[in-house]
């Protein structure tokens, strides 16, 4: 777009240069890349520089650095891809980053990449690059789908308005990069003094400001050293301006000093206006929109984020997916079965030693097998959890169970943690980091293990499909929705110990629905499928081989009721009596903290069922109540070593697992008593 | 637009979707494009739901976890 | 569809009855039955709200209707692969409402579609 007059010029120092750079070896021009996130800025990257290329980490912080090289004609480029913002501020680690990066001007070039769907939202930065004195090439990206849109970009209005050169790119099409690569080696060629530099014009009362703002401050000299970067192009003073003092913390005297020459806040707001003006002026001239301005995402999120509905229509989502889990599941779950016996059966035949013969098809088939006869439901239900969050649905109820959790005390990202906690605690855990209030972290921390992860699902099948099969989804909802509430009273709980909280408002941009494909989704569920697989093959065997020898011996097989395993569930027998748990229960729970699918393999194998259905068995020692309270003490439990673990490195600490150990022990045996009570009296 | 009415509605409601701003003060979705780095400017975080991608390169079930290389997928576990 | 009141009218009304008429058989399609008629009444709630207000409740209230649809058919279909041919009985009133979803939901797709037709006609003229 920079086709000018001037062009023949160009090519003239553009020789001049290339000896330049023949002696000096190496002698890369570096350029970056930085935008909005998701506009293509990896993409174009990937495409200007292939396969040469190293990622590394900025210094000091965990984002991550890619840099690579390019050649094009007879220059060497530097290419490094920058993280995405919206601004160049310090609000988080990538934002400064970017700053440090731009303002300490180790560069040539800077290309802007702006989506060409949401130009709107690069202008800011477009502005402040502009503000800093950068070298900028704007790429507008993904100029196919705007086209597909009916959107089309104008850029003549920009490149005039702000003298910057505007390509129109595609990394998906391909469509406008050689004339970006055409554009960075001409500009960059053309020496500084040969550019043509922008002069922002600020209103008067702005540009007054500046003035003053940098008189004053060429009297402090620690300013002069500390600000360097900030003061060439008087950057400092806007920058001031828009995001106060903050992160500059410049010297008291001299705010004092400047508070007294003008009224900020006015200021400010005047500033401001300003640019949002001169923003919506190049997008109203540079944009043509075809079709006016309604999408049905909003249409749909209109009813789907209400505060009553949303969550009914949520709700309805849960009971419409375990209703799919149960009922079409159980045919096949149940073939499982089927197959899963007459393997035992044919081995106990065949095996002749008694000890192998009972390891074999009591402890590895029975054990084993009791958990791989879930696996219909197990990836039944991951199918469809799969459907809800590939949509886009998942993140709509997640900020609606969010606003509840504020309720409680608990804001930032809580909901996305207790989601992610459906799957497995240990991300969710982490995920916390995102959370800027220490103790409010903490007490999400040590709530989310009560949020029902995946591993708890063949307990809760196994018992329901046993005791409730004709309510089996209801139960299952009624389990979930408890699992969210416990989340969020225990953090309220846990909270009145800790100190309240400061809440930060924030904004959710909600994603885009689409069609999950069916590849997406088989991928999905056998991702998650896949991970219960291992299990079974890994910590679950090893746990049924443990289970198995402590049921065997120490009188080989005789008199199970006798053995090592009976002897640690006798211990808590007289907790657990009135409950209707009996030591094989206890024994099973037990071993269930190394991973919570242990205690259905463990039951198979204290049951001793070989033959018969494991369900039968149970229904002879549990009554419907005491299941239910099962269940809910399974919810709420001690959380897998995993969990254990990541709540040890999280915290720095060796006693917050111990306590949470405690803690959930202690809230679980609550519940399973009000649960046993309150169950006795309906069912 | 007016900027000081929008900071003031989110500061009181604390927790909001680009959509409630939207509808209660009547925005085009252009001029919601050009609000959201203001916001930024305001101490007003925007939270993508994208942002659970980098939980998982710091997961220590990263290695049984294939979701991260999946990139159009969402997460882990 | 320009008449949205009578719409939801129809919606709110057919699947109060359906849910009555499900009560004994399955108590899945009560509460989907239950959530589209509340969906349908919240629509005539609202009359300041954004212009999509009607529309956003005609569609999702359909939308459901045609999820709740997808379900029973998912049910048969595997049915019918776990050849339990004996056992499939359709839900003759969710299939029933499913179409009638479909056809509510097109028509009002189609509304929509049409006003912004015209509106960008407005704008070129
Ligand atoms: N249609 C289209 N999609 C693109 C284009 N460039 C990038 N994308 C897609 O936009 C998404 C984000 O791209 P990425 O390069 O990761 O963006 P970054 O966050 O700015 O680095 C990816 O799914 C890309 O496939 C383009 O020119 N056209
Ligand atoms: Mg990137």
């Amino acid at each position: 777009m920079n086709k000018g007059h001037d062009q023949s010029q160009d090519h003239e120092s553009s020789n001049t240069n290339v000896l330049t750079l023949d002696t000096g070896q190496n002698q890369n021009i570096e350029i970056s890349i930085i935008g909005n996130p998701n506009v293509g800025k990896t993409s174009l990257f990937n495409i200007l520089t292939g396969a040469k290329q190293y990622v590394a980490n900025w210094p000091g912080v965990t984002v991550e650095k890619k840099v690579g090289t390019f050649k094009y004609k007879d220059a060497t480029f530097k290419l490094v891809d920058l993280p995405g913002v919206y601004t160049l501020s310090s609000k988080s680690e990538d934002e400064k980053v970017a700053k440090d990066y731009i303002i300490n001007k180790n560069y040539e070039i800077v290309i802007l990449v702006a989506d060409a769907l949401n130009l709107e939202s690069s202008m800011f930065l477009l502005l402040q690059l502009l503000e800093m004195n950068v070298n900028i090439i704007l790429a507008i990206n993904a100029i196919d789908e705007a086209k597909e849109k009916g959107r089309i970009i104008v850029p003549s209005p920009i490149i005039k308005t702000l003298n910057i050169p505007v390509v129109l790119t595609s990394a998906r099409t391909g469509e406008g990069i050689d004339e970006l690569l055409e554009v960075i080696y001409k500009y960059s060629l053309s020496k500084t003094k040969s550019r043509v530099k922008t002069r922002i014009k600020y209103p008067p009362n702005i540009d007054k400001f500046i003035q003053s703002f940098m008189e004053l401050a060429s009297n402090y000299p620690e300013i002069k050293i500390n600000y360097s970067n900030y003061l060439e192009n008087n950057w400092l003073p806007v920058y001031f301006l828009e995001f106060g003092n903050e992160d500059l913390n410049l010297p008291k005297s001299f705010l004092k000093e400047l508070e007294t020459l003008f009224d900020l806040d006015n200021l400010r707001a005047e500033y401001t206006k300003w640019k949002l003006d001169f923003i919506s002026y190049l997008v109203s001239s540079s944009i043509i929109n075809e079709g006016i301005d309604w999408s049905l995402r909003d249409i749909l999120d209109h009813v789907l984020t209400h505060k009553v509905l949303g969550i009914l229509i949520y709700i309805f989502a849960m009971f419409a997916v375990f209703s799919l889990t149960f009922n079409l599941a159980q045919p096949l779950s149940d073939l499982l079965e089927l197959a899963f016996t007459s393997a035992g059966n044919y081995l106990s035949k065949v095996i002749p030693i008694p000890w192998l013969n009972s390891l074999v098809v009591e402890g590895v088939i029975g054990g084993v097998g009791g958990v791989l006869v879930f696996i219909p439901q197990i990836f039944i239900l991951f199918f469809f959890l799969g459907f809800l969050e590939e949509s886009g649905y998942l993140p709509r109820a997640a900020f609606l169970v969010d606003r509840i959790a504020r309720s409680f005390g608990l804001s930032g990202r809580s909901f996305m943690s207790i989601i992610l906690g459906f799957g497995c605690n240990v991300p969710a855990i982490i995920s916390t980091k995102t959370i800027a209030n220490k103790k409010e972290r903490l007490a999400l921390i040590l709530s989310l293990p009560f949020a029902s992860c995946s591993a708890k699902l063949p307990v809760y099948i196994l018992l329901i499909g046993t005791f409730f099969s004709s309510n089996a989804a209801l139960v299952l909802l009624l389990i979930y929705l408890s699992s969210i509430v416990l989340v969020l009273v225990s953090s309220k709980f846990l909270q009145r110990f800790i100190t309240q909280s400061e809440d930060i408002p924030f904004i959710i941009e909600l994603p885009r629905f689409r069609m999950p494909t069916f590849k997406n989704l088989a991928i999905y569920t056998w991702n998650r499928g896949k991970h219960f697989l291992q299990k079974a093959g890994g910590i679950i065997l090893v746990a049924t081989i443990i289970i198995w020898a402590l049921s065997f011996f120490p009188n080989f097989g005789q008199d199970i009721n006798s053995s090592y395993a009976a002897g640690i569930g006798k211990v808590f027998e007289p907790l657990t009596k009135h409950l209707g748990w009996d030591w094989r229960i206890n024994t099973g729970l037990v071993f269930g903290i190394a991973a919570k699918e242990v205690v259905v393999s463990s039951y198979s194998t204290l049951f001793n069922v070989g033959e018969g259905s494991l369900s039968f068995a149970l229904q002879n020692v549990l009554t419907p109540a005491s299941a239910l309270a099962l269940i809910f003490f399974v919810l709420a439990y001690v959380p897998c070593f995993a969990t254990l673990a990541t709540i040890k490195s999280e915290t720095n600490s060796w006693k917050w697992p111990i306590f949470t150990l405690f803690y959930t022990t202690v809230i679980a045996y609550l519940i399973a008593n009000v649960v046993f009570f309150i169950g006795g009296i309906f069912i | 637009m007016n900027l000081e009415q929008i900071k003031e509605y989110i500061k009181e409601n604390k927790e909001l979707s680009l959509l409630d701003i939207k509808e209660k003060f009547n925005l085009s979705e252009s001029e919601i494009k050009v609000l959201k780095p203001f916001l930024i400017t305001f101490g007003i975080p925007l939270k993508t739901v994208n942002e659970i991608h980098s939980i998982c390169e710091e997961c220590p079930l990263n290695n049984s976890c294939k979701k991260k290389s999946e990139k159009d997928l969402g997460c882990c576990n | 569809m320009k008449n949205k009141n009578i719409i939801l009218l129809i919606i709110s009304i057919l699947s109060l009855i359906f849910m009555i008429l499900n009560i004994s058989i399955n108590f899945f399609y009560v509460f989907a039955f239950l959530l589209i008629s509340i969906t349908a009444f919240y629509g005539f709630s609202g009359e300041n709200e954004v212009w999509y207000h009607k529309s956003a409740h005609i569609m999702v209230s359909s939308l459901l209707g045609i999820f709740t649809m997808a379900y029973e058919l998912l049910g048969i279909l595997f049915s019918l692969i776990s050849s339990e041919l004996s056992n499939i009985k359709p839900n003759i009133y969710v299939i029933i409402f499913g179409i009638i979803s479909i056809v509510i939901f097109i028509e009002e797709l189609n509304y929509l579609k049409k006003i912004e037709q015209e509106a960008k006609r407005k704008k070129s003229l």
